[in-house]
């Protein structure tokens, strides 16, 4: 049996304990509840995935690793495994990637999807076609306001391949942005 | 931001600051806060993050989404309750209880509602639930080992059928006060347990004793986290175990003992599978961002492991992880599966065998080669290890040696990416159990000719969105939002509900209104923008006629569509999001082109006649897709007069949406009954456009109903802590004369949809699990 070199992962952790949490709340929790927003077209789900995100950093804290990753990108690392952990789940709903023609409301009642903003459905709308890495990565610069090399840590990509898929989901996004636009008075 | 791209950025919001600060809040309860000095007085954030400052009103008491969210903690206590109620079930027919009986028998299955008493403030104290409908809808599928059962686990419990008929449960598995699971149910190799896990706990539950054994993972349940993975050992002595954190446990099954503690990430990471090998000498882990990680057994019998993992597939490393493995039935190959390929691993050495693409260029073709099939996880080999299978938007074959497909099960029509749901393989490769994602419909398919050999939608019915008594109060017809609508007959509890199927085929769009036309006393629903009037005796459609065009240029049916007839059945209206109008029919005509009426300040998200029929109240909320997008948000009621359809009164009091309205049957009253987003539930005076009564602020009302003569209101509520713990849920009564709440029943309502019967003897409550109560007075 070949014995393989002890993976990166398993090294010494670090410890630290100088993390202010209250400005990591108030300067991240708006960034991951809009990245969460984009992911999921939902205002009470975001909200949600929000809240589990942040409690599973704070049960996680000592995991973190200052030499391996900024903190923002280790807490958007739990978002984005909170996120796939969502998706994972069976669903009572069909996923909007699923079924775009029930994409709107995703099955919901009438009275609990008009509780939905207006935005959030043509967000929804917006977004059906692409896939999941599309998606997530809208939701990341859009919703989250990250930088392309954020983005490209995050996905552990080039930041000019970051670049170039957003360069080529947002000119898709628009074209049907204007195709789809209503006229308002 | 780049201006060419600002129409993504505005769908940007900030957080609502009663969410910011309740969400602050919770985690800075106890001693484990994770502030210093927490304070409720903490900058508040704004969109970009940036701090901002607290505005000086004070902080809601709870925040309405973590309502939302804790009311569905309570919600499943309620189905633990039900599932309890259910067992065991041995008939797929609904269940009847009798009076003042918690637990159903088979004899009382066959009993028909007896004539019961209107409900009136004197004798609620009798109030009983007399019946429960449905299963609640289907979350996984477990064959056993010996391919003679099939599990499935619900929204209310895990079912036990005989692989040979689908049609009726052996019976229920007990899941206690919480139905509730965070791994799927497991068989053991010998097929004699059944695993499964609520939150940070293990069970065992004894296929032949019916009976369930707990394994507690730690002393201290403080210290236990919700485990998200679970793999028996061949033998089944051992019992591998990985919470959210990562955290791998490997247990001792006879004893509970935990022998290993192992965790490999340093930070929360999402496994995608644990598997033990053929001779339980490996444990192999997938997790996004990891290569393959392969425990050995070099301690023996994994007590106190602390050896170095093997590196398997250090290529496959990718974002999404690797997503489905398994062992060759030989024990010499791992299976794995990264985005659309699938490579056959050497166990011994790690070494890569062979390579098989799983893109289907026609779905390349489809998306303009942006994308392939793929990302899907279930991976199985097959007996004699020359095939293995994959599920995405199909269900393919794959043979190894030539890495040729073939499609045993299509995806869902129309859409080459949806996923096309759960499958379990029978141990023999026979027959495959499929759930389809979109209607949840259990098919049995012969692996060898795709043949359909059995199918069941009993569990098909998610949760209930609409829900009414014919006029007779024989029968009950709900609606849910999985599409599917049934009619229950009350006097014939053993007959199976008639399932109304949607004339075109596919699926429903769910969650739509069901009325009963009042002269004819046809089921009316609105399907994909077609009205279709439907027989509950026999279910067929007996006549359809479609919605105006709202010019949207998105296909008939997206949109909010409530619906409603005025009592004497003369007119249907029917709200239209898609251009804020409210199509009227006149049903004393055979003429199907509606008078329509404009809305001018937002769309109507919920309408209902008056008891005399002069006015229909609409329920305004801020336009979807018509003219007023992007004018002011809009809430309120708007009273027209029925005939002339002139706008006579408004109720504008609101600043949030609106859940429901309904008007007193009463003839001649004129009160209205709101709930609102702000879990405020009022009632209103019409003729003045005065608030009689505040009935509650501080509960959320899931649902309400008026009693036939309009002396009671009915309402279902949760009640949470400061925090937005769920306390408790009521079903509440409150005398509509005096405004006073009468009794509050206790117990778990997540009650979605409420109606009485004409008669007023019996309550239905139509439930978000998927199942339907009916409530009466009993002697």
């Amino acid at each position: 049996m070949i014995q393989m070199k002890r993976p990166r992962l398993l090294q010494t952790r670090v410890q630290q304990d100088e993390i202010d949490w209250e400005a990591v709340y108030w300067e991240q929790m708006p960034r991951i509840y809009n990245f969460f927003r984009y992911r999921v077209a939902d205002e009470a789900l975001a909200e949600d995935l929000t809240a589990t995100t942040f409690e599973k950093a704070w049960k996680a804290r000592e995991g973190y690793r200052r030499d391996l990753s900024a903190f923002s990108t280790w807490l958007f690392t739990i978002a984005r495994n909170t996120a796939a952990d969502y998706f994972r789940q069976p669903r009572t709903e069909v996923p909007l990637d699923a079924a775009p023609e029930m994409a709107v409301f995703g099955g919901r009642p009438v009275e609990e999807a008009v509780q939905h903003e207006g935005d959030l459905l043509r967000l929804a709308l917006l977004l059906t076609d692409l896939n999941a890495r599309e998606r997530e990565i809208i939701a990341l610069k859009y919703g989250a306001e990250l930088t392309n090399r954020a983005i490209a840590d995050l996905l552990r990509i080039s930041e000019s391949n970051v670049g170039t898929i957003l360069h080529r989901v947002v000119q898709r996004l628009r074209t049907q942005w204007e195709e789809a636009r209503i006229d308002e008075p | 931001m780049n201006p060419e791209d600002d129409f993504l950025s505005q769908f940007r919001k900030p957080p609502r600051p009663e969410f910011g600060r309740s969400l602050y809040q919770r985690l800075s309860k106890g001693e484990n806060s994770m502030f210093l000095n927490p304070s409720i007085d903490a900058p508040q954030p704004s969109l970009n993050g940036r701090h901002g400052h607290v505005e000086s009103r004070p902080a809601r008491r709870w925040d309405t989404r973590l309502t939302l969210a804790a009311a569905l903690i309570a919600m499943l206590l309620l189905v633990g309750v039900i599932a309890i109620s259910m067992r065991p079930t041995p008939q797929a027919a609904p269940i009847l209880l009798p009076p003042a009986q918690q637990e159903p028998t088979p004899e009382a299955t066959a009993e028909a509602v007896p004539a019961n008493p209107a409900i009136t403030a004197e004798n609620l104290d009798q109030l009983t639930r007399l019946a429960a409908f449905g299963q609640g809808y289907l979350q996984s599928i477990a064959w056993s080992p010996d391919g003679s059962t099939l599990a499935l686990h619900t929204s209310v419990g895990i079912w036990i059928y005989s692989a040979d008929d689908l049609s009726t449960p052996l019976y229920q598995v007990d899941l206690g006060a919480d139905p509730v699971l965070t791994v799927f149910p497991i068989f053991s190799d010998d097929g004699g347990t059944l695993v499964y896990s609520q939150l940070g706990q293990i069970f065992l539950w004894d296929m032949e004793t019916r009976q369930t054994t707990q394994i507690n993972r730690s002393p201290d349940p403080q210290s236990i986290a919700s485990i998200v993975q679970l793999a028996l050992s061949p033998d089944g002595s051992l019992l591998a175990a990985a919470d959210f954190r990562g955290e791998i446990s490997i247990l001792d099954v006879a004893s509970g003992a935990v022998r290993s503690t192992i965790n490999l990430f340093y930070n929360n990471v999402y496994l995608h599978s644990l598997d033990f090998n053929h001779d339980g000498t490996q444990l192999v882990i997938s997790a996004a961002d990891s290569p393959l990680l392969v425990l050995e057994d070099l301690t023996g019998e994994w007590q106190d492991w602390e050896g170095e993992p093997l590196i398997y597939g250090r290529d496959l490393q990718s974002e999404a992880g690797i997503q489905g493995i398994g062992f060759s039935p030989d024990g010499s190959r791992i299976i794995a599966r990264v985005y659309n390929e699938v490579v056959l691993l050497d166990v011994a050495t790690g070494e890569e065998v062979t390579r098989i693409d799983l893109t289907d260029p026609e779905v390349e073709e489809v998306q303009g080669g942006g994308g392939s099939k793929g990302g899907g996880g279930d991976l199985t080999f097959s007996p004699d290890g020359t095939q293995f299978a994959t599920v995405d938007s199909q269900l393919r074959i794959w043979d190894i040696e030539s890495g040729e497909a073939r499609v045993l099960v299509e995806g869902i029509p129309g859409n080459p990416y949806a996923t096309l749901g759960m499958v379990a393989f029978s141990p023999d490769w026979s027959r495959v159990a499929v759930v389809d994602a979109l209607t949840l419909t259990l098919r049995l398919v012969d692996v060898a000719t795709g043949d359909v050999l059995m199918s069941q939608d009993n569990h098909n019915f998610r949760s209930v969105q609409a829900l009414t008594f014919t006029p007779d109060t024989e029968r009950v017809v709900a609606s849910s939002d999985s599409g599917v609508t049934r009619v229950w007959t009350l006097t014939d509890m053993e007959a199976e509900p008639v399932v109304l199927n949607n004339p075109s085929g596919s699926p429903f769009s769910g969650g739509q209104p069901v009325l009963i036309d009042p002269i004819s006393g046809n089921i009316t629903m609105l399907i994909e923008g077609q009205i279709h009037l439907v027989s509950p005796d026999s279910g067929e459609v007996v006549e359809s006629w479609p919605l105006p065009d709202e010019g949207t240029g998105l296909p008939a049916g997206y949109g909010v569509y409530p619906m409603a007839y005025s009592p004497d059945g003369r007119w249907l209206a029917v709200g239209l999001s898609g251009d804020d109008t409210v199509a009227i029919y006149d049903r004393s005509s055979q003429e199907r082109t509606p008078t329509i009426l404009e809305v001018d300040n937002g769309m109507a998200t919920n309408l209902t006649f008056n008891a005399d029929g002069t006015q229909l109240a609409l329920m305004i909320s801020p336009s979807l897709f018509g003219p007023s997008v992007g004018g002011q948000q809009h809430f309120g009621v708007d009273l027209y007069a029925v005939g002339s359809w002139e706008r006579v009164g408004q109720l504008e009091e609101f600043d949030s949406y609106l859940g429901r309205i309904a008007f007193s049957p009463q003839p001649g009253s004129a009160l209205l009954v709101t709930s609102d987003n702000t879990q405020r539930f009022q009632l209103w005076d019409t003729a003045n456009g005065e608030r009689v009564a505040l009935l509650s602020d501080d509960v959320q009302v899931n649902g309400f109903a008026f009693s036939p003569d309009g002396s009671l209101l009915a309402a279902a509520v949760y009640i949470f802590s400061e925090d937005g713990t769920p306390l408790t849920s009521e079903l509440r009564f409150y005398d509509v004369a005096t405004t006073e709440l009468i009794t509050a029943l206790p117990g778990n309502f997540p009650a979605s949809v409420m109606t009485f019967s004409a008669d007023g003897a019996l309550l239905c409550i139509g439930m978000g699990t998927g199942t339907v109560e009916v409530w009466g007075v009993t002697d």
